[in-house]
């Protein structure tokens, strides 16, 4: 017995020291995109970019409430003063016009203006132009107007100033700062230096912001500032799922063990019925390390619950040993209870085998994760633990507990009402169903996402407040390189301009806007006169007009200046808030640059004309220009999966029944077995759908794992009624609560989580598991021993 | 001599009648409803070598809304309510969000809020002095805010009763904007 002892544990051993050689060596990612699909679309990879690095990412949205309309216009001032000081942001906009940015638009006017072409610098395209600037300066931009008269009586920055208007909603401005609509808060936008993935990064730049408001002055305490963002987002999901895990695993831990330790009374049997735990969680990273290469930080939180059936096989072992852990009691254990947790330990391998072949790699290892932790758990709860067990070993008897609930059971089930019952609760869920048909599943990405739904909310509504600062909806056009991009851009443009006029669009964003390709560049270099012809043309072009040529020796100059530059550069937009507008809008890659196009409905209530913007898009013939819909697409792309994982599920249930077919050699048996977990399922869905919730993902992760759980009840169960009389035993009935109600207790404490995925486990498991069991207690069928 | 003797009436009244103040005259203007006038405007400007006039309709509903339909040299019209502004111009509309520019919105703001009676706009924008009385009126305004000085010096409205009949914008570089304004019914 010894020798063999310790072969066992020296095997066992031998086998945990290789799978933490591979879990050490295993690379762990927390990086979103680790989750999402290995060979993605442009479009997914262009939305994982902008979850992960992108400028999107980095773009935090700022909100002043409270106090009054002045203190508030002071406040988003200088704390913008603050920040636009600050190394961490790239970029700080309130509203307030910058010297900068007015400056290179001044002068750069004639490469970046689109009104720049030949026909404006001759004699009659002079004339028109200046007699147009003059009829401006009787309206109301006339004030601001009649001081660049002299260097610009063509009216180039006027035009370029009201395109550049034109191209972006922007948020309502009160005294020339940024306001929310009803004009309540002031609105302003910073972009972090450090990326979206750099949450430590952006938790520096987001308390950064903090402290400068709290120490501004005339801050008085009344008016709070509200940040948002994915920055935000990030740095709260971190703390929330830190915080959650933690806590949760810390009470979850200490309520189960209490429970255990209450139940056993021994010190011994709580520390070894870790062992299957910790063995179990070990086989999975070391499985998913060899199938992958790296783990996911998410495969490690959700695994983590999926073991929790693992503790349910320690329970099994210790309960149902009973008398001793000598070589008779644990030969009958083996005998008697052993071979149906084998079964139901494949049943629930059936369900999690399904969910790796799924092609959402996050639950390609949450399947393989489950399935090798299962088998771990299960194989050294039979082999293992029983070596390490003491020989002298006893529980609290627990016979007259399982002894009252056997006669509990055996009342309900010899109670001629259960039928009906189960019949009512079956019509009456499925009813709850078929009302809910229409708002059964989530089918948002979001609803993965750990940012509260409260929160998301209002990110939402201050995003829509500050206009089209988010890259939803777009034209994307891929390129070789910068120039290509950027011509390609210029096309598009051309394209569109069209259903801006006619209404059908309200807008769009383009980085050549800003940073025009050289082609464009050079074209409108070229429509500049040399300073001897402009000279020549300028006095027939006056005539008449309140104007003279020796007035207009700024603009002569500034023409020449512009003739004669050399060309507009990235480097250029240093400096100016323009330069954040290209940094988001044109992205250098490994395989080229894309330009971004971001488009903006015609009206807030209204649907964008993507249709219209399609055809414009293939009538502008760009070869790499495409329409985006980024919100569609991440959407579609989880509805697939979403479908997937069910039709997954299903499989895995048709491989279940098949295989407890072909176990308990009965069609009718297994039916009596499947019957129970089916209807735990639908109870269980029934009852989140009726609390309002809307099925995820991870809800179906939740119903496959409480298949798994009540599958065991279900066998011991019906074992027993047909009369094994190994099985038909108070220790089986007094395993089988205790693993149930320790289920639920684990369980339920993750349904309190704040994270949106570990509570619809956790709410789905918990009372998945303890209808479970009440099922599988009243459908057992009474056989041979009635 | 019958002038000093004017003048001496004059004062002895003074202290028995009282004044006219700005609450006297914004009471009128509230209570006149909607406005309207022909307008003429000229532009003296240093770089101009003569002022450039444009003339149309001016129209002030109490709603609230400006309107200016400018007539020659061409036709435009603008309405203005809100902090925003419509261009008009043939087919073509333009909106122009002027509260993005406070330098320029104390103009158009010292307008409404005079034909509105909105005392309160007038003196958060401006330092507001009255003189005159009733019949002839002369409401100087000179901005608060920084910003808007760089732009404006002095707003100057000329008035009798509850009409404007001249309007002065004088620019700290010495350039003016003298519209005169002949009020006829709405």
């Amino acid at each position: 017995m010894d020798a063999r002892r310790a072969r066992v544990v020296g095997v066992w051993l031998a086998i945990v020291a290789i799978a933490a050689v591979v879990a050490l060596r295993a690379r762990y990612t927390a990086d979103v995109s680790g989750f999402l699909p290995d060979a993605p679309t442009a479009e997914q990879r262009l939305l994982v970019e902008q979850l992960g690095n992108g400028p999107a990412s980095r773009l935090l949205l700022l909100a002043i409430d409270g106090a009054d309309a002045p203190t508030r216009r002071a406040l988003s001032q200088s704390l913008a003063a603050r920040l636009r000081a600050d190394a961490r942001f790239t970029f700080v906009g309130n509203g307030e016009l910058q010297a900068a940015d007015g400056e290179f638009l001044r002068a750069h006017r004639y490469v970046l203006a689109d009104t720049v072409t030949p026909g404006r610098f001759t004699t009659d395209g002079l004339r028109a132009a200046i007699e147009d600037t003059l009829f401006e300066l009787t309206g109301p931009a006339g004030l601001l107007l009649s001081d660049l008269l002299a260097a610009d009586p063509t009216g180039e920055l006027t035009a370029l100033a009201s395109s550049l208007e034109a191209g972006s909603a922007g948020p309502r401005s009160d005294e020339g700062v940024w306001v929310s609509r009803d004009g309540a808060r002031a609105l302003l936008v910073a972009r972090t230096a450090a990326g979206g993935a750099d949450t430590d990064g952006q938790q520096a730049a987001i308390e950064a912001i903090r402290r400068e408001f709290a120490t501004l002055p005339g801050n008085g305490g009344a008016p709070t500032l509200e940040i948002s963002g994915p920055g935000v987002f990030a740095v709260e999901a971190r703390a929330a799922i830190v915080d959650a895990a933690l806590k949760l695993a810390i009470l979850g831990a200490v309520l189960t063990m209490s429970l255990l330790l209450y139940v056993y009374r021994s010190v011994a049997a709580v520390a070894l019925g870790l062992v299957p735990i910790a063995s179990g969680a070990l086989a999975g990273v070391a499985a998913v390390a060899l199938g992958f290469g790296t783990v996911h930080g998410l495969t490690l939180g959700f695994g983590v619950t999926l073991i929790g059936e693992a503790v349910d096989y320690a329970i099994y072992l210790f309960v149902q040993l009973g008398g001793g852990n000598d070589e008779a009691h644990r030969a009958a254990w083996r005998r008697d209870f052993w071979p149906t947790i084998r079964l139901g330990m494949l049943t629930s391998i059936c369900g999690f085998a399904a969910l790796a072949l799924s092609s959402f790699p996050g639950l390609m290892q949450l399947g393989l994760y489950s399935t090798a932790g299962l088998v771990g758990a299960a194989l050294v709860t039979r082999f293992v633990v029983p070596m390490l067990l003491p020989e002298r070993f006893r529980l609290r008897d627990l016979d007259p507990v399982g002894e009252r609930l056997r006669g509990l059971a055996a009342r309900a089930q010899r109670w001629r009402g259960r039928a009906a019952l189960v019949i009512v609760l079956a019509i009456g869920a499925a009813g709850v169903l078929v009302l809910h048909r229409d708002r059964l599943w989530q089918t948002e990405l979001a609803s993965l996402s750990p940012v509260p739904v409260e929160a998301q909310h209002r990110d939402a509504a201050l995003r829509a407040e500050l206009g089209a600062a988010e890259v939803a909806q777009a034209v994307v056009v891929a390129a070789i390189d910068r120039e290509s991009a950027l011509r390609g851009a210029e096309a598009v443009a051309r394209a569109l301009q069209p259903l801006v006029e006619a209404g059908t669009l309200g807008g769009f964003e383009s980085p050549s806007r800003f940073l025009p390709s050289a082609a464009t560049q050079a074209a409108r270099r070229a429509a500049l006169p040399p300073p001897e012809v402009l000279r020549a043309r300028l006095p027939p072009a006056l005539e008449g007009l309140p104007l003279s040529l020796d007035r207009l020796g700024p603009f002569l100059a500034d023409v020449e200046r512009a003739r004669t530059a050399p060309p507009l550069t990235r480097d250029d937009l240093r400096g100016t808030s323009f330069d954040a507008a290209v940094e988001s809008l044109l992205l250098d890659g490994e395989d080229g640059t894309r330009a971004l196009l971001p488009l903006r409905a015609a009206s807030e209530t209204q649907p964008l004309a993507l249709d219209a913007v399609r055809a414009a898009v293939a009538s502008s013939g760009v070869a790499g220009a495409r329409v985006l819909d980024l919100k569609q697409e991440t959407d579609a792309m989880y509805r697939g999966y979403l479908g997937e994982t069910v039709r997954l599920a299903l499989v895995g249930l048709a491989a279940l029944v098949v295989l407890l077919t072909l176990a308990l050699r009965s069609p009718w048996r297994a039916a009596r077995v499947t019957a129970p977990l089916l209807l735990s399922v639908l109870c269980t869905t029934a009852l989140l759908v009726a609390a309002g919730r809307q099925l995820s993902l991870l809800h179906v992760v939740g119903l496959l794992l409480t298949m798994a759980v009540g599958s065991n009840y279900a066998l011991f169960f019906d074992g027993a009624a047909r009369g094994n009389v190994a099985l038909d035993r108070p220790a089986t009935y007094a395993s089988v609560a205790l693993a149930c109600v320790t289920s639920v207790v684990g369980f339920g404490v993750l349904a309190l989580a704040d994270v949106p995925v570990l509570r619809a486990l956790g709410e789905t498991v918990a009372p998945g598991g303890a209808l479970a069991l009440g099922f599988a207690l009243l459908l057992a069928a009474r056989g041979a021993r009635a | 001599m019958r002038c000093t003797a004017l003048l001496v009436l004059a004062l002895l009244a003074a202290p028995a009648a009282r004044a006219f103040d700005l609450a006297d005259l914004m009471m009128r203007l509230a209570a006149r409803g909607d406005a309207a006038a022909s307008f003429t405007e000229e532009q003296h400007l240093a770089t101009l070598d003569r002022p450039l006039r444009s003339s149309g309709e001016l129209r002030y509903r109490a709603s609230g809304e400006l309107e200016k339909r400018t007539l020659a040299p061409r036709a435009e019209t603008l309405r203005y309510a809100d902090g925003i502004a419509w261009s008009e111009r043939g087919a073509r509309t333009r909106r122009l969000d002027l509260s993005r520019y406070p330098q320029v919105l104390p103009l158009v703001e010292s307008i409404r809020a005079t034909l509105a009676g909105d005392a309160q706009a007038l003196t958060q924008r401006f330092e507001v002095d009255l003189d005159g009385h009733a019949s002839a009126w002369r409401l100087q305004l000179r901005p608060r805010e920084a910003q808007a000085r760089a732009l404006i010096r002095v707003i100057d409205i000329e008035g009798r009763d509850a009409d404007v009949t001249r309007l002065v914008l004088e620019r700290p570089n010495g350039d003016r904007t003298v519209t005169t304004l002949m009020p006829h019914a709405p």
